[in-house]
C-alpha cells in the first residue's frame, strides 16, 4: 500500500453506536447483552517534554464480545490507556479489562478481562461478509448521551479505500453507512442480521450521518494475524502507481500493452526498503495482483464493488507470498512479493508509544520527529509548523533534495531547551539534527549514545539546511544536567525503546 | 491596484532586524493640514498608471488592466521620481498636479527594481510644464518631524505629520542588497503609494507601503545613491552585494573555538555564494571582524554617524557596485584581510526568482502540458499566503535551495494540463516540478525546448516525448498530433498567442 501522507480534514475520530426502535432484517436488540460499554482513563504523550504525561481523560467507547475471552473494539477506546473497565447493558458492575492486542494501523484491538467469569454464558458474535450497497444494517454502541446501549439503522453508501484517521496516514477498505455514528459509538457492532458486518469507527463531522465501519476482512486480517500470539501488522510494499496512464493511447502503445488490454497502472516510483525492491521496477505496468485485473483506474473488482487494488495486498499477512502480473518490455510476467512491514509508518503517522524516544542533554530536549509531535503546531500544523518538518514528514525517503541517506532510522529534532547558563543563547535555526561531531545522526539513540560516550570537549551539532551549527563545552553541558533536571522536573533523562506496530511496549494497560 | 498585488510587491522584502528602537514619544496622533500642503502642488504630482501583467495563471494571457493612482515628485527639470513596483507592466503613465486638468504622458526611463525607485520622464514630445523642483535632502535622525503629503481624491493634497522612530534594513530575497528603511510614527491611511516625505521642504523619503501601521519610508540615502548612479542599463551599477552570508557567533565556547576575545564584536561566515567576489579567499569558519576600518560589534552592527548601531550590511549598501572592499578577518586565529571589488546580484540570479517586474512570463505548452519556471511570481498564485498555501515540493526549492547562480538555472514545474483528447490520462496532474525530458534535465524554458527538439524516443515506430517528475509521475506523448492539438487547445483555451506552444524547428 501507498504511504503517503493522506489526511482527511474534515474527519473527525469518532465513534458511536445509535440507537434505533426499528432493527433491520433480524433483531440484534437480543445481541446486546454481547457488547460493552468500554470505559478509559487515559493520559496522552507530550512530546516536547516526553518524561511528562498530559492530564488524565475520561472517555468511553463500545466493544463486542467474540468468543474466547476477547472483546473487540477499536484501538483509538484504549489507546494510552491507564485503566479499561467494561460493562455490559443492564450490568450494575463492572469489570477490569486489559489490552491482548492492538494493532493501530487498523485501528482494532482486542481485550482480556480480569476475571474470565465475567463473561460466561455470554454469546459470541458471529463475524459476517462485506455487506452489499443499498442493504441495511444496525449500529449497536454507547454513544453519549445515556448508559444504556443504544441502535440505529442505516444503509451501506459506498464501500471505498480511505484513510484511517487514528494514525492519519494508514489507508484501508472501509465501508460508508449513514447510520449515525456519534462519539462513544467506537469499537461496536455493526449487524447485518444476527452477523457482526463491521465495527464502528470513524464518522464525517462536516455531513450528517456519514459514518464508517471497519469491513470484515480487515477484522478478521487482524484476529488472523494476532492468533500466532504476536501483532504483526498490515504490509507495505512501497510502490508508488500512477493510475488513468493507460486511458491514453499512445502512451498505451509506448508501454507496449497490447490493444484490446484495457488494464494496468503505472508504477512509478519504489521506495529503497520496498520488498518489491528488485521485482518490480519504475515503468512497469502492474495488471493484476493475486489473479485479479487492475483496471486503468487502479481498481480491482472486490465483493461485487470496485476498489484501490491495494486493499488487496493490505489483507495479506506479513510473510505472505503475493502474486503479481507486470508487463514490461511487451511481456507480461509473474512476480511474487513477499509482503513485509513498512517502514515509512512509524513517524509519518501518529504514533501511540509508551514515551517518544528522547534523550535530554544539558537541557537540550532531543527527540524523533513524528507526526505526533507536528501536532504540536496544532491542527493546522499542515501550515503552521516548519517547512522542514512538514516536508521530511511527507516525503520521508526524498533523499535527492534532503540529503538524507536510506541508513537513517529517524529523524531528529529538539523539541525544546530547558534554559540554564549553559545554553541560554542558543538559538534554533532549523529543529532537525544533521551531525554531531561530523557524524550523521541516524536515530535518538545514536545520538544519546554519542553524547555520553564524547571524548571531545567541544560538541558540535549541525542542523539539516541550516548553516549555523552550535559548538558547546561538553562538559560544560553534562555538569547542568543534575541542576537542570532538579528545575525542570526532568524525573527521566532518556527512553530509547523502539517504536512497535503491534503496541508490545505502548502503555496501555497490558496483563 | 489589486490588493494582492501589492502585496505581492511588498513582500519582495523582508524586513531585517528593526533596530535601534527609540523610547520617542509619538507626535500628536498624525495632525493633518492642507494649508502648507499647497505649497508642494507643483512638485508632488499625481501620476496615473495603468498596468497589464501577464495572468500568472495563463501566463500566455494578460490580467485585466488596472489603474492605480500614485504620488511622483519632481526631482529635476523633466524627471520625475516614483516608486518602481507601482510603475511596474505599467503600459500607459500620466502626470498632472493636482491643481490642474492637464494630463502629460509618461514614460519610464529608468527602474531598479531592487531599490523599488523609478524615474519617470515626459513622452516625447510633451513637457512638464509649471512645476517645480523638490530638491534631496540628508537622511534624518530618529525622532525628527517630518512631513508626509499624500494626495487625496486626485484633487489635494494633505500634509500628515510624523516622526522617525527606527531604522531597519530591508533584504532582498537572496542576502543581496540590504537597504535602509525608516519607521515613522503617526496615523496615516493603510497604505502609502510613493508618498513623498518631507522635512524643511526637502525630499527625505518615499513611503512605499505601511506595516503593522507604521509607514514604511525609503531613506534619502537611497535615493542620492540612485540618482547618482549612471541611470541606463548598461552603465547602471546599482546597490552591491558581497554574496556572503554571515552570523554573530552566541555561544561562548564557539567564540573562544574561533578566537574572539571576549568583548569583542565578530561574525561568522556561514556561506559564500559561488557568484561571490570573495569565493576565493574566504570560507566557511571565518571570522569576519571589520569592514574596510570599521569594526564590527558582538551583534555584527557598526556605529553609523547619524543612527548609532547599524547591521554591518548597510554599511556594504552605501557602496556601488564596483567599489572596493576589504574585509578583515581570522582563520585558524590567524588575521587575514581580502579586499576584491563588490558585485551587483538580482533577485533574477536566483534559483527561484523574485517578483518580476518586466517582460513575459517564460512557458511553453506541450500537448496541453503547461510548463513554467518555478518563480515567486508562479507562487502568488496560491494567495496572499502562498508562503504556507503553495504545493510542499515547490516551497522547498523556494526556502531551502533558493541559491543565487549566474547562470540563471531554473526549476521547471509543469503548472497544469489544458485538457484534450491528447492528453487524456494526464488532466488531473498538476503542479509537477521536471527533473528531465527525453533522460536529460532542464533548467529553463528555453532549455526544454531545445531539448524537445532534438530527437525524442522511439517505441513501435513513433516518436515520443518522455517527461520525468521529481515525484516519480511519467508522461509520455507523441511528437505526432502536437499540431493538431495545439490547433484544438488554442482554440478551447484561448491561447491567442501560438509562440506559446511548442513547435518542432
Amino acid at each position: 500500500m501507498t504511504r503517503r501522507v493522506v489526511r482527511i480534514l474534515s474527519f473527525a475520530v469518532v465513534l458511536f453506536g445509535a440507537l434505533t426502535s426499528m432493527v433491520s432484517t433480524a433483531n440484534p436488540l437480543a445481541l446486546r447483552r454481547s457488547v460493552f460499554r468500554i470505559e478509559t482513563i487515559s493520559q496522552d504523550l507530550n512530546f516536547v517534554n516526553p518524561w511528562r504525561l498530559q492530564a488524565p481523560n475520561m472517555s468511553s467507547g463500545t466493544g463486542f464480545y467474540i468468543g474466547q475471552g476477547r472483546i473487540l473494539t477499536n484501538a483509538h477506546v484504549v489507546a494510552n490507556a491507564s485503566s479499561i473497565t467494561v460493562r455490559r447493558d443492564g450490568d450494575a458492575g463492572q469489570m477490569i479489562a486489559y489490552v491482548q492486542y492492538i494493532g493501530h494501523d487498523v485501528d482494532l484491538a482486542i481485550l482480556g478481562v480480569e476475571d474470565p467469569s465475567y463473561l460466561k454464558g455470554v454469546e459470541a458474535l458471529v463475524l459476517g461478509s462485506v455487506p452489499r450497497l443499498r442493504s441495511p444494517v444496525t449500529t449497536v454502541g454507547y454513544p453519549m448521551g445515556g448508559d444504556q446501549v443504544s441502535m440505529t439503522d442505516g444503509v451501506v453508501n459506498r464501500i471505498s479505500y480511505q484513510t484511517y484517521v487514528h494514525t492519519e496516514v494508514d489507508d484501508h477498505l472501509l465501508v460508508q453507512v449513514d447510520s449515525a455514528i456519534n462519539p462513544g459509538n467506537s469499537g461496536g457492532p455493526v449487524f447485518q442480521g444476527r452477523n457482526v458486518v463491521g465495527v464502528a469507527f470513524q464518522a464525517l463531522t462536516r455531513a450528517q450521518n456519514a459514518g464508517f465501519i471497519i469491513p470484515v476482512p480487515v477484522v478478521q486480517r487482524f484476529l488472523t494475524d494476532c492468533s500466532d500470539g504476536k501483532y504483526d501488522g498490515v504490509p507495505d510494499w512501497g510502490v508508488e502507481t500512477q493510475a488513468t496512464v493507460l486511458n491514453n493511447a499512445a502512451s498505451a502503445l509506448f508501454y507496449q500493452v497490447p490493444k484490446n488490454d484495457h488494464r494496468g497502472v503505472l508504477i512509478s516510483r519504489v521506495q529503497e526498503w520496498s520488498p518489491a525492491k528488485g521485482i518490480v521496477q519504475r515503468g512497469d505496468v502492474l495488471m493484476a495482483i493475486s489473479g485479479k485485473s487492475i483496471g486503468v483506474d487502479g481498481k480491482v473488482d472486490f465483493e461485487g464493488e470496485r476498489v484501490n487494488f491495494e486493499a488487496l495486498y493490505d489483507l495479506r499477512l506479513i510473510g505472505d507470498r503475493v502474486r503479481f502480473e507486470v508487463l514490461r518490455d511487451g511481456a507480461i510476467r509473474e512476480l511474487t512479493v513477499i509482503a513485509g512491514v513498512g517502514k515509512a509508518h512509524q513517524y509519518s503517522g501518529l504514533i501511540y508509544p509508551k514515551r517518544p524516544r528522547f534523550t535530554v542533554f544539558g537541557g537540550i530536549v532531543f527527540t524523533a520527529l513524528t507526526r505526533s509531535v507536528m501536532e504540536l503546531w496544532g491542527d493546522s500544523w499542515e501550515k503552521r509548523a516548519p517547512l522542514l518538518m512538514r516536508y521530511l514528514l511527507s516525503n520521508p525517503f526524498d533523499f535527492e533534495l534532503t540529503g538524507q541517506r536510506d541508513q537513517i532510522e529517524e529523524l531528529v529534532i529538539i523539541s525544546d531547551i530547558l534554559v540554564n547558563t549553559n545554553n541560554s543563547f542558543l538559538e534554533i535555526s532549523s529543529p532537525v539534527v544533521d551531525k554531531i561531531n561530523g557524524e550523521k545522526v541516524t536515530s535518538v539513540k545514536m545520538l544519546h549514545d554519542a553524547l555520553h560516550s564524547l571524548k571531545e570537549e567541544t560538541l558540535r551539532l549541525d542542523f539539516l539546511f541550516s548553516q549555523e551549527p552550535w559548538l558547546l563545552n561538553a562538559k560544560d553541558l553534562r555538569a547542568a544536567d543534575e541542576e537542570n533536571n532538579r528545575r525542570y522536573g526532568v524525573s527521566q533523562q532518556f527512553w530509547l525503546e523502539p517504536y512497535s506496530i503491534d503496541g508490545a511496549i505502548t502503555r496501555e494497560v497490558k496483563r | 491596484m489589486k490588493p494582492d498585488k501589492l502585496y505581492g510587491m511588498l513582500v519582495r522584502f523582508k524586513i531585517l532586524a528593526l533596530l535601534t528602537v527609540l523610547t520617542v514619544e509619538l507626535p500628536a496622533i498624525g495632525s493633518t493640514d492642507n494649508k502648507d500642503s499647497s505649497r508642494y502642488e507643483s512638485s508632488v504630482l499625481h501620476l496615473t498608471v495603468t498596468r497589464a501583467a501577464p495572468d500568472p495563471e495563463s501566463p500566455w494571457a494578460l490580467q485585466n488592466t488596472d489603474i492605480s493612482g500614485n504620488a511622483g515628485v519632481v526631482i529635476s527639470e523633466n524627471r520625475v521620481l516614483t516608486q518602481a513596483s507601482l510603475v511596474s507592466r505599467a503600459v500607459y503613465i500620466q502626470a498632472q498636479r493636482v491643481d490642474d486638468v492637464e494630463k502629460i504622458p509618461m514614460e519610464i526611463v529608468f527602474a531598479d527594481y531592487e531599490a523599488n525607485l523609478a524615474i519617470l520622464a515626459p513622452v516625447k514630445g510633451h513637457r512638464l510644464g509649471n512645476v517645480k523642483i523638490m530638491n534631496i535632502g540628508q537622511d534624518v535622525p530618529l525622532g525628527a518631524d517630518v512631513f508626509l503629503i499624500a494626495i487625496e481624491n486626485e484633487r489635494q493634497l494633505q500634509r500628515i505629520s510624523l516622526r522617525t522612530l527606527e531604522i531597519g534594513l530591508r533584504e532582498s530575497s537572496i542576502g543581496g542588497i540590504s537597504l535602509p528603511i525608516y519607521n515613522l510614527g503617526g496615523q496615516v491611511r493603510s497604505t502609502c503609494k510613493s508618498d513623498p516625505i518631507v522635512r524643511n521642504g526637502l525630499l527625505v523619503g518615499l513611503c512605499v507601503g505601511v506595516l503593522e501601521s507604521q509607514p514604511q519610508v525609503i531613506a534619502a540615502s537611497v535615493i542620492k545613491h540612485f540618482l547618482g548612479d549612471n541611470l541606463t542599463p548598461a552603465l547602471y551599477r546599482g546597490f552591491p552585494s558581497m554574496g556572503v552570508s554571515f552570523v554573530p557567533v552566541r555561544s561562548p565556547w564557539h567564540r573562544k573555538l574561533l578566537g574572539i576575545a571576549e568583548g569583542k564584536g565578530a561574525l561568522r561566515v556561514s556561506r559564500i555564494f559561488d557568484t561571490s567576489p570573495f569565493a576565493d579567499c574566504m570560507k566557511d569558519d571565518d571570522v569576519l571582524t571589520a569592514f574596510d576600518s570599521v569594526a564590527i560589534d558582538h551583534r555584527g552592527f557598526y556605529r553609523h554617524p547619524m543612527w548609532g548601531p547599524v547591521p554591518m550590511r548597510h554599511y556594504i549598501a552605501e557602496k556601488y557596485s564596483g567599489s572596493p572592499l576589504t574585509i578583515h578577518f581570522k582563520r585558524n586565529h590567524i588575521a587575514k584581510e581580502c579586499k576584491r571589488n563588490l558585485i551587483r546580484f538580482s533577485g533574477q540570479d536566483s534559483l527561484v526568482p523574485g517578483a518580476t517586474n518586466e517582460g513575459g512570463v517564460p512557458h511553453v505548452i506541450f500537448g496541453g502540458l503547461v510548463f513554467r519556471e518555478l518563480s515567486v511570481d508562479y507562487l502568488m498564485v496560491f494567495g496572499r499566503d502562498w508562503r504556507q498555501a503553495s504545493p510542499q515540493d515547490l516551497l522547498f526549492f523556494y526556502t531551502y535551495l533558493n541559491l543565487p547562480s549566474l547562470k540563471r538555472e531554473r526549476k521547471l514545474v509543469m503548472s497544469n494540463v489544458l485538457g484534450d483528447e491528447f492528453n487524456a490520462g494526464y488532466q488531473k496532474l498538476s503542479n509537477l516540478v521536471l527533473s528531465s525530458v527525453n533522460g536529460l534535465p532542464v533548467t529553463s524554458i528555453e532549455g526544454l525546448k531545445t531539448q524537445l527538439n532534438l530527437p525524442g524516443i522511439l517505441r513501435a515506430g513513433v516518436e515520443y516525448a518522455q517527461f520525468d517528475f521529481l515525484d516519480g509521475t511519467q508522461i509520455v506523448l507523441p511528437y505526432k498530433g502536437t499540431s493538431d492539438a495545439h490547433k484544438r487547445i488554442g482554440s478551447t483555451y484561448a491561447v491567442t498567442n501560438t509562440s506559446s506552444f511548442f513547435s518542432r524547428l
